[in-house]
C-alpha cells in the first residue's frame, strides 16, 4: 500500500470516527437516549449514564471525537511530526478503548455498539497509523537513485 | 580498460549497496526508537487516564455510589416531568404509592421496577406517576419533601432509583444530609437547590395532592399502586407488586383495558 493510499483509508476511517463519536457527544448533551441496536435493553444509556463515561467532567465520547479529529488532521498532512502525533493519537486511543471495552463488560455488565464499533476502529486505526510511521522514509534520506558518475 | 571500467562499476556498486544498506540499517533503527518514544508515551497518558477514570469511580465520598449511579441510569432518556415519568400520550397510567422508608417499596424497585420500566415505560405503553406518603417515620418525611424538590427539576425518578439502591434499616436516622447529598450526586440532582426547595408550599402541595390520592383510593400501604386508562378514571389494583410476573399480567390486563 503506498503512503497515499493508506492516508486516504485512516482518513475515511477518521471521518467515520468522527460519525461515532460526534452521535455519542450529541446524546450526552441533548440528554437523549441512544439509539442501541445490540447490547441488551438500555445498555448504551447505561454505558452512557456509568461513571466511566467522564473523565475529568469531560465526556470520553467527547474525548474520542477531539482524536478522531486530530486523526483526520493528520491523514491529511503529510509531515513527520503529524505521522508520530497520528500514531501517538492512536496508541493512546487504543489503550483508553481497551480499558473502556473491559469496564463495560465486567464492571457495567453492558455493552454498547456504538463504543465498540470506536474501539474497533482505534484498533485499525493503531496499526494503520504504527505503519505509516514506520514506513516513513526519515528525514534527508537519500533517494535511490543512481548516483551520478 | 574495459576491465578496469568494470572493476570501477563494480566497486561503486558494492559502495552504494553498503551504503543503501548502511541508511536502511539505521532508518529502521530511528523509525523503531521513534515508534518506540511514542508508544512509551502513549503508555504513560493512558495510564494516568485510567487512574483518574478509577478515582472517579469510589464507591463513596461526594462523587455517589456506584450502586446509586447504575440506578438512576435505569431511567435515563424517559420522559419525565415532576413525579410522572414516561409518555404523556401512554394508553396506562400507573399510579405507585410509596414511602421512601418502606423496604417492599426499595424491593419492588430494584426486583420489579427494571421490567416495567424497560418493557412498559420506556416502550410508551405506560406512565408511571409516583404518588410519595410519608408514614413510617421522620426520615421518610425527610425523604419525601426532598425526592419531591428534586422531581422540581425532573429529576425525581434518578433520585428515587439512587434512593431505594441504598435504602437503610427503617427508622435508623440514616436519611441525613450525607446520604442525601450521595444520593442527589448519583441522580444528577442540584443538591443545593432541592435542599432550598424541600420546604416550599409547591412541594407541600405535592405531596398533598398525593395523601388526597392515596385517601380516595384506598391505598393505605406501601408499595401500593392504582391504574387506569391516561385521562381516565385511575383506580385501585390489587396485585402481587414483588412478583414480575404477576405484576406485568395485572398490567397486560389493565393495558389492554384502557387500548379498548
Amino acid at each position: 500500500m503506498t503512503d497515499r493510499a493508506l492516508r486516504i483509508v485512516i482518513g475515511v476511517l477518521s471521518v467515520v470516527g468522527i460519525g461515532v463519536a460526534g452521535y455519542l457527544t450529541y446524546v450526552h448533551y441533548a440528554d437523549v437516549e441512544p439509539i442501541c441496536a445490540a447490547g441488551g435493553e438500555g445498555g448504551c444509556a447505561k454505558v452512557q449514564a456509568s461513571d466511566q463515561s467522564m473523565l475529568l467532567g469531560v465526556p470520553v465520547a467527547l474525548l474520542g471525537l477531539g482524536a478522531y479529529i486530530t486523526l483526520l488532521a493528520c491523514a491529511v498532512i503529510e509531515a513527520e511530526w503529524s505521522r508520530m502525533l497520528g500514531a501517538l493519537t492512536a496508541l493512546i486511543g487504543v489503550g483508553f478503548s481497551a480499558y473502556l471495552t473491559y469496564e463495560s463488560v465486567f464492571q457495567i455488565e453492558a455493552t454498547c455498539q456504538w463504543c465498540l464499533t470506536s474501539s474497533t476502529l482505534m484498533v485499525l486505526m493503531a496499526g494503520l497509523c504504527t505503519w505509516r510511521l514506520l514506513r516513513a522514509p526519515v528525514d534527508g534520506a537519500r533517494s535511490s537513485e543512481p548516483l551520478p558518475d | 580498460m574495459s576491465s578496469r571500467a568494470e572493476e570501477k562499476a563494480a566497486r561503486r556498486a558494492e559502495r552504494e549497496a553498503a551504503q543503501a544498506k548502511q541508511e536502511a540499517s539505521a532508518q529502521r533503527k530511528k523509525r523503531l526508537s521513534i515508534l518506540g518514544g511514542v508508544a512509551a508515551l502513549a503508555v504513560v497518558i493512558v495510564v494516568g487516564a485510567i487512574v483518574i477514570s478509577q478515582s472517579g469511580t469510589d464507591d463513596s465520598g461526594p462523587g455517589g455510589s456506584a450502586e446509586g449511579k447504575a440506578a438512576a441510569a435505569l431511567v435515563g432518556g424517559i420522559d419525565q416531568s415532576g413525579i410522572v415519568l414516561g409518555d404523556p400520550k401512554a394508553p396506562l397510567t400507573i399510579e405507585e404509592f410509596v414511602d421512601y422508608q418502606c423496604p417492599f417499596c426499595g424491593q419492588f424497585s430494584r426486583e420489579v421496577f427494571p421490567t416495567v420500566l424497560e418493557d412498559y415505560v420506556r416502550t410508551g405503553k405506560a406512565r408511571i406517576v409516583l404518588r410519595t406518603l410519608s408514614f413510617l417515620g421522620e426520615d421518610s418525611v425527610t425523604a419525601a419533601r426532598f425526592a419531591t424538590a428534586a422531581g422540581l427539576q425532573d429529576k425525581q425518578w434518578q433520585f428515587t432509583e439512587a434512593f431505594y439502591a441504598q435504602q437503610g434499616e427503617e427508622n435508623s436516622g440514616y436519611v441525613t444530609e450525607d446520604f442525601l447529598k450521595q444520593v442527589s450526586a448519583d441522580a444528577g440532582v442540584d443538591y443545593d437547590a432541592a435542599a432550598e426547595q424541600q420546604g416550599s408550599e409547591e412541594v407541600t402541595k405535592i405531596l398533598n395532592e398525593a395523601q388526597l390520592a392515596a385517601s380516595e383510593k384506598g391505598r393505605d400501604s406501601t408499595p401500593s399502586f392504582a391504574m387506569g386508562p391516561t385521562g381516565g378514571e385511575i383506580e385501585a389494583v390489587d396485585a402481587d407488586v414483588l412478583d414480575v410476573e404477576a405484576f406485568t399480567k395485572t398490567i397486560d390486563e389493565q393495558l389492554a383495558a384502557a387500548e379498548k
